[in-house]
This record gives C-alpha cells, sequence and structure tokens, in this order.
C-alpha cells in the first residue's frame, strides 16, 4: 500500500510541477472550447446544443495530450525497470502511475467544465450532471489510455500513435458522458447513461492493468 | 432473367453510376489486393532464396 | 526467435494445399452470388435497383468483423502460446480486413446518396465501420512502429485483444447513440426484409468472399514466413561472420 501511495505522491509532484501535465492540459482545454464560438458563431441557442459534445471532445483530447509521456520518463531514467522488479505486482504499479495521471488531468479537467459550460450557455440543470459525468468518464479516459501510452514505449513517433490507438476505444465514454449530459438538459433521467459510464469505468478498472502491465514488460525485454 | 435487354441491366433503372461504381471500386480493391499478395510472396521467395545462398556461402 | 520458425515448412505445405480450394471457394462464391444478385434477384420496392449495392456492402461489412475476429483471435494465440504464425497470420489479415472495411465505406457512400442525397449518413452500421476502419490502422501503424518485428507483433497482439473486448461495447454505444438522435424519417441502411431471392445471393457471396479471404492469407504468411525465415538466416550468417 505505501509502494502504491509512494508512486502515486512522485507522479503527482511531477504532474503538479512545472512541466507537468496539469497546465498543459488545462490551457488546451479552456484553448479549444473557446475556439467554438469563434468558429461556430455566438448564436446561444447552437451553442448550448453543442456545449456537451464540444467539452467532451475538448476533454477527451485534453487528456489525452500528456498521455505519451505516462511511462516515457520513468523508461528513460530506469524507474521503471525496477517497477517491474519491485514486489508490488507492475499492474498495480501501473494503477498507481494512472490515479495520478487521472489526479492532474481528469480531476481538474472535470472541475474546469462547468466554468466553460457556462461560457458554452449550457443548461444549467445540465452543469452537475456533466461535472458527475465527466468524473465518472475521465478516469476511463486515463485507463485506456495509458495501455496505448504502454503499447507505443519506444515507439517511432509514439505521440501521434497515441490517439490513433486510443480514441476508437474511448468512444463508448464520449458517447454516453454526452448522453448523460443531454438527458439532463431535456429534463431527462441521466442515470442510465451515468450506470454506463460507470460500468465501462469498472470494467477498464479490473481489466487495464492487465494489459498495461503485459505492455510495459514488452517494453522492458 | 429479371432483366428485358442489355441496355436495361446497365441503365439499372437510372441508378446505374451508383451501383456499378459500387460493383467496379470492390473488384479494384479484391483485385488490387490480390496482385500486391502475389507481389509479396514472390519478394519474399527472392529474400529468401538469397539469404540461403548467403548462409550456404558462409558456413 | 530461433526456434520459433524451425519448422515452418509444414505450414507452407498446408498453405499451399489449401490455396487451390479457396480460389474455387472463392471465385465459385463470388460469381454466383453477384451473378444471381445483379441478374435474378428483384429490385426493392423503395429503393428501387439501388438496393443490389446490397449485394456488396453488407457481405464486405461482415467480412471486416469476421477478419477482426480472426486477428483478435490469432493474437489471443500469439500471447498465450507465443505461436510465431498465429501472430503472422493476425499481421497479415489486416490490410484485407481494412480494404473489406473501406468498399463497405465507400458502397454505404454510394447507396445513400441516390436514396436520400448525401453522400454521408451518420447511420449506426456505418458510423461502426468508420471506427473499426480506425481500429485496422492503429493496428496496422503499431505493426510499422517498431523496428523489432518481435517486439511489434506481441504489441499489436495486445492492441488487437484491448480492440477485440472493446468492440462489442462501442457497438452498443454507436447504436445506443443512432437512436437517441434518430431523425424523423428512419435514415438506416438496412436493406429490405431478408427473404430468400435476397438471402441467398448474400450468403453465396459471403462465402465467396470468406475464400478469397482465406486464399488471400495463404499467400501473405507464405510470403511473412519466407521473410521471417530469410530475416533469421541473414542474422545467423551475420553472427557467424562476426565469430569466424
Amino acid at each position: 500500500m505505501s509502494a502504491f501511495l509512494a508512486i502515486v505522491g512522485r507522479d503527482l509532484r511531477l504532474g503538479f510541477g512545472a512541466q507537468g501535465a496539469l497546465l498543459t492540459t488545462l490551457l488546451f482545454f479552456v484553448l479549444a472550447v473557446s475556439l467554438f464560438p469563434l468558429g461556430v458563431g455566438p448564436e446561444p441557442q447552437i451553442l448550448a446544443r453543442i456545449s456537451a459534445g464540444v467539452i467532451w471532445v475538448a476533454a477527451l483530447l485534453a487528456a489525452l495530450l500528456s498521455l505519451d509521456r505516462l511511462f516515457q520518463g520513468d523508461q528513460e531514467d530506469g524507474t521503471l525497470d525496477l517497477l517491474a522488479q519491485a514486489p508490488l505486482p507492475l499492474g498495480l504499479a501501473a494503477l498507481a502511475k494512472v490515479l495520478a495521471h487521472w489526479l492532474t488531468t481528469g480531476l481538474p479537467l472535470s472541475l474546469m467544465a462547468p466554468l466553460l459550460a457556462l461560457l458554452l450557455q449550457m443548461d444549467s440543470e445540465a452543469i452537475p450532471v456533466l461535472l458527475l459525468a465527466l468524473l465518472l468518464g475521465t478516469p476511463s479516459l486515463s485507463l485506456i489510455g495509458a495501455i496505448g501510452a504502454a503499447l507505443t514505449l519506444g515507439a517511432k513517433r509514439g505521440a501521434v500513435l497515441v490517439p490513433l490507438l486510443t480514441l476508437p476505444l474511448l468512444i463508448p465514454v464520449l458517447i454516453f458522458g454526452v448522453g448523460a449530459v443531454e438527458a439532463a438538459a431535456y429534463g431527462l433521467s441521466a442515470s442510465p447513461h451515468l450506470l454506463l459510464l460507470g460500468a465501462f469505468f469498472a470494467g477498464s478498472l479490473a481489466l487495464s492493468p492487465f494489459a498495461i502491465a503485459g505492455a510495459i514488460k514488452l517494453a522492458l525485454e | 432473367m429479371y432483366w428485358a435487354s442489355l441496355g436495361d441491366f446497365l441503365a439499372m433503372g437510372g441508378h446505374g453510376a451508383y451501383i456499378w461504381s459500387s460493383f467496379a471500386l470492390a473488384a479494384v480493391v479484391l483485385l488490387a489486393l490480390a496482385l500486391q499478395s502475389r507481389a509479396g510472396v514472390k519478394m519474399a521467395e527472392r529474400e529468401h532464396a538469397e539469404a540461403r545462398q548467403d548462409a550456404g556461402r558462409d558456413s | 526467435m530461433f526456434h520459433a520458425l524451425a519448422n515452418p515448412a509444414r505450414f507452407l505445405r498446408l498453405m499451399a494445399a489449401i490455396r487451390p480450394w479457396a480460389a474455387g471457394v472463392a471465385v465459385l462464391g463470388l460469381l454466383s452470388g453477384l451473378g444471381w444478385g445483379l441478374l435474378y434477384s428483384p429490385p426493392d420496392y423503395q429503393q428501387g435497383e439501388t438496393v443490389r449495392i446490397m449485394y456488396i456492402h453488407v457481405p464486405s461489412a461482415w467480412m471486416a468483423m469476421f477478419i477482426y475476429a480472426v486477428m483478435a483471435g490469432a493474437s489471443g494465440v500469439t500471447l498465450i502460446w507465443r505461436h510465431p504464425v498465429a501472430e503472422l497470420a493476425a499481421k497479415a489479415s489486416a490490410p484485407v480486413g481494412a480494404a473489406f472495411t473501406i468498399i463497405c465505406l465507400v458502397t454505404g457512400s454510394l447507396w445513400g446518396k441516390p436514396m436520400w442525397g448525401t453522400w454521408w449518413v451518420w447511420d449506426a452500421r456505418l458510423t461502426s465501420m468508420l471506427i473499426l476502419f480506425f481500429l485496422y490502422l492503429g493496428y496496422i501503424a503499431l505493426w510499422e512502429a517498431f523496428d523489432d518485428p518481435a517486439r511489434a507483433g506481441r504489441a499489436a497482439a495486445i492492441l488487437a485483444l484491448v480492440g477485440a473486448i472493446n468492440l462489442p461495447i462501442i457497438k452498443f454505444s454507436v447504436d445506443w447513440w443512432n437512436t437517441l438522435h434518430q431523425p424523423a424519417s428512419v435514415l438506416t441502411l438496412e436493406g429490405p426484409k431478408i427473404h430468400p431471392d435476397i438471402l441467398w445471393p448474400l450468403i453465396l457471396t459471403a462465402l465467396g468472399a470468406k475464400g478469397y479471404y482465406v486464399w488471400l492469407l495463404t499467400l501473405r504468411v507464405r510470403a511473412e514466413i519466407l521473410s521471417r525465415q530469410a530475416r533469421i538466416l541473414r542474422f545467423a550468417a551475420a553472427t557467424d561472420r562476426r565469430a569466424g
């Protein structure tokens, strides 16, 4: 447990630091969302209609940005070898890094989203659902994204490859996430969507450590 | 047969362009794949023969 | 790596034996299925003759999914038993699957245009097919991303399995998404209700397409095996030279 927390702590310190993922992610998120009114026009009805989709897509892309560095730094300085040989199972070590990644990307994105939702004229009833949906969905982004990051360790053009590999796998999160928010905006129940988001998260949590650990071991051979 | 004449067959009730383009596309893609696969085999066979020769020469 | 392809001869022989049969199935199936579909089957009372595009569109959709399933199965065999020919079969299949996906997408577009006046329709099947296309691209890209083919093969195998597990979920979510946004007129590319005059040409074409795939596979896996062997021989010769 302490080994797990140690990994989380270390990655958090790196993530919140000057070159960490936090700033890039948030900055990209805000910029990307802000471009839409400029591109689409300021009409409130149109913005409100597309707000859920825009915020979700921007969150997805922002969370992906920092993924290719998730394991790369540790591979370069040898930490990854140590983690693979440590008593803590590699899957758990990977989960620790994914948790730290989410704390520095998905969580801040989710907390910032309501503000951006206001900018995009989203229905106020939908905004709490947006927050909840993002909190439920962004962990899956980190989990599945980590699989892509581990698979492409040391690959040529790894940075370009990660989105190609990960985005198709994350489409369910996008669909259910936006569905939840739009349901709330129309006064319907968001629970089916939120439950599906939760189920996807549970499934990713259970299965991705195996894929991530397998991919890391492959990279270290 | 459903068609009264070759003309009818080719025209496909006015939608001939779409239908024949679809069939043509499928034919072209599948043919191209077949040709590329055969070329791949020839190249691999050549590579293999050369490598065998090289290995034989050195032992 | 040396033991891995130590006895490829058995597989090469097997593939050579299968090849003519597969070719036969391909030719018979495709000609009879498409011939029946073009010449003898009736048009649809709503869609007219364009429904004949279905005889290309639907079997290619089936093939795209079938080949991905084969890739996933071969990837599982690769990871569990480290069988090298399974890995090569998966690698060889991917471009074929991607090609069928493209055929499905383009014929879907050509089918949609005369019917609804648009070149693309975001219906559930086409959207799922588009996503499948990206999954194929990612898989192929991963093979090309590493210099070490052993590493590439295992990474691609993991990716294929992850994709296979995800695929039903993706399909489900796309169907869900589609029903949420269903416009007033139901725009789908479902053909007319399947009845024998339409079912049989479809089945024959699908069988022919499978035969074609197997035939292609025998060629492509042969090429991969020989290439690998050549690489091993060159490597062995180089180390011998350095040692001797």
